[in-house]
């Protein structure tokens, strides 16, 4: 075996573990720097609490348990389909979050309560969808929230 | 709060502890305080979610009360068993020094950076979506809230039909949460940000800990430093997910495998706790419920090959015993409690034999594997732009090519553990194959959505097996060039070329 060889031989295990150490620090040191450079601060807000605070006007008109319905600008179905498409995820994150802020009350993907929480981030209701589904504005909250009534 | 939540974990991890004490007694386990914390810490956990799960008719009047003393109770018992049995005496003693050599300051060094490294990248990451991520709030933290805020009508939610919210999960970790919560007085944001990093950093620790009693400081510090070096094991960690904590249960089961085969004579208390690490890996993921029947059953099969029927059917006992309250309680909670996993519910005969029958599906999942198997560690991935190689970051190449230039070497009491280990990882990935393959919703999204995470389960498990069958680093001796070491003991098994 050539010179080479036997030192290689020798120290192959030391080099192994320097190669691991070097690429272990290299790949924490790269995930720390990717994650303070893109840091908000500690003063922002980050967007589930965002959608939490504007949910909270709601619940005062909501009742401890029960059920509530949800409409939004495009039907749960294609919400759904879109996420599991991987297109868009924004409208069924904006359901989820409903959900996740309103329990334990629970919030069914349609508008066929009697209360209903209409969600419009960025769009406007869609009046053909509200009258069929008989809603009446009870609370308009700004922002898209409304809470409409269900006519029986 | 601090307070009021750092004491919401004392008689969690003081039961665990104390099980730990009384099934790995002092005396014949020479472990040290750490790794006992580390084993006891989130066993402990699991075991008060279990108490928690059988004592929530009572929510909504006394639940508190009566399993905090209940708790007590079983831990004031626990203690006065291990007093009894002389557990304290010898538990806090240094373990034997064998193999405990040290290679120099920079296997040391590294380590600790990388761990500071990986707990601010941790802090960064919990600070900037302190609600974790999406199946943070989808399940964990929602059945959470679900649980704390309902009260006595907590079971509504499980009869709600909210399906897509995935009531049939178990519940370990929000149960884990909820209690925490009712320490602090209110829900906190707090709480599941602290669970998820004492789950992580357990993880690590448990890596760091068994590996430097098993394989010496070095392998210890650097199979951590390797795993706490993965960016997808610290971003999941800190999303509030519960695939880390069941990361965690497997490696614990795993682990004490090589604990209980290392015994000169044969003691059963390791093997009964690494059965309910199996069972408390079923009561944290559906996952977990599959690798809980493959440990009941692989690990007995090895033992019955390697050592006749008789060992086989004694430690399929053992196991069977130790995993028994969390499969009881999981029992209960899918039979009286869960609705149908989605997995399930989505079926079909024909539709079912259709996928079975279907080649392509065979290989685009084996492509997934391969893809995301090469790079699921680097991140979190865009599910519309998934990454490229990267084999500077910690992965299964490097930790392959580590292995064949370290060598390998392993002490011949790690052989059923070895061999129980890998057929374990490589059964468990099978069985996520055959899930994938007959999986109702569409194959693409399930593979992009959750293949990474499937892998991060194993990861520290696969970490641990191949630093327990790495050559340790220091360079072989003078004039053995092949490598081969004649240490007593110890079996060298040289890779590559001579």
């Amino acid at each position: 075996m050539s010179e080479m060889g036997l030192l290689f031989g020798r120290y192959r295990g030391r080099a192994g573990y320097l190669l691991l150490m070097a690429c272990a620090l290299y790949a924490s040191v790269l995930l720390l720097y990717e994650k303070a450079a893109l840091f908000p601060g500690l003063s922002s807000e980050d967007p589930v609490s965002i959608h939490e605070s504007r949910m909270a006007p709601l619940r005062a008109y909501l009742p401890d348990r029960g059920a509530v319905g949800y409409v939004t600008a495009l039907e749960i179905e294609k919400i759904f389909a879109r996420e599991r498409a991987l297109r868009d995820v924004e409208l069924l994150g904006h359901f989820i979050l409903t959900q996740y802020t309103l329990a334990p009350v629970f919030v069914y993907p349609r508008p066929d309560r009697p209360l209903v929480v209409g969600n419009f981030i960025g769009a406007r209701p869609d009046q053909a969808l509200l009258d069929h589904y008989g809603l009446v504005p009870l609370k308009d909250f700004g922002d898209g929230l409304i809470l409409y009534r269900r006519k029986e | 709060m601090i307070a009021l939540l750092v004491s919401s974990f004392l008689l969690p991890v003081a039961v665990g502890v104390l099980i730990g004490l009384l099934l790995l007694p002092p005396q014949k386990y020479r472990l040290s305080p750490a790794l006992r914390l580390l084993i006891g810490g989130g066993m402990g956990l699991g075991i008060t979610s279990l108490a928690g799960f059988l004592l929530l008719p009572l929510a909504g009047s006394r639940y508190f009360l009566l399993r905090e003393s209940a708790l007590l109770a079983l831990a004031l018992a626990l203690g006065w068993l291990a007093y009894r049995r002389g557990g304290f005496t010898g538990a806090f003693a240094r373990p034997e020094s064998a193999g405990q050599k040290r290679s120099g300051v920079l296997f040391y060094f590294v380590p600790v950076v990388i761990t500071v490294s990986a707990a601010v990248s941790f802090a960064l990451t919990t600070l900037a979506e302190p609600h974790g991520k999406w199946d943070a709030f989808l399940i964990w933290n929602m059945h959470a809230r679900f649980l704390f805020r309902s009260g006595a009508d907590w079971m509504d939610y499980f009869r709600s039909g909210l399906e897509w919210t995935h009531p049939d999960y178990p519940l370990l970790i929000p149960l884990a949460v909820e209690r925490a919560w009712e320490y602090c007085g209110g829900e906190t944001l707090v709480v599941p940000a602290v669970i998820s990093a004492f789950f992580t950093f357990s993880v690590a620790g448990l890596v760091a800990s068994a590996l430097g009693t098993l394989r010496g400081r070095d392998q210890g510090c650097l199979g951590a430093a390797f795993l706490l070096a993965s960016p997808l094991f610290i971003l999941i960690g800190a999303s509030q997910l519960a695939d880390v904590p069941l990361a965690y249960y497997i490696l614990g089961a795993v682990t004490l495998l090589f604990l209980h085969d290392r015994l000169p004579e044969p003691h059963g208390g390791a093997l009964a706790m690494a059965g309910l690490f199996a069972g408390l890996a079923a009561w944290t993921k559906n996952e977990g419920i599959l690798f809980c029947a493959l440990f009941l059953s692989v690990r007995p099969i090895v033992s019955l090959l390697s050592a006749g029927p008789g060992r086989g059917i004694r430690e399929l006992l053992l196991l069977a015993a130790g995993a028994s309250p969390a499969l009881i309680v999981l029992m209960i909670f899918k039979i009286a409690l869960a609705p149908v996993s989605d997995l399930i519910a989505g079926q079909n005969p024909a539709g079912l034999l259709d996928r079975l029958g279907d080649a392509g599906r065979y290989g685009t999942i084996f492509l997934g594997y391969l893809r995301t198997g090469l790079t699921f560690t680097q991140g979190i991935p865009d599910v519309r732009a998934p990454f490229h190689l990267n084999p500077a970051v910690p992965g299964i190449i490097l930790l392959a090519a580590c292995l064949v230039l370290a060598g390998r070497e392993s002490d011949p009491g790690d052989r059923d553990g070895i061999v129980t280990g890998w057929a374990l990882v490589l059964f468990t990935l099978a069985g996520y194959f055959l899930v994938l393959v007959v999986t109702p919703h569409d194959l693409n999204w399930h593979l992009l959505t959750s293949l990474n995470r499937l892998l991060l389960q194993l990861w520290p498990a696969a970490i641990f097996l191949v630093f327990m069958s790495a050559r340790t680093p220091g360079p072989a001796p003078s004039g053995a060039p092949d490598g081969k070491r004649k240490k007593a003991g110890v079996k060298a098994k040289r890779t590559g070329r001579k």
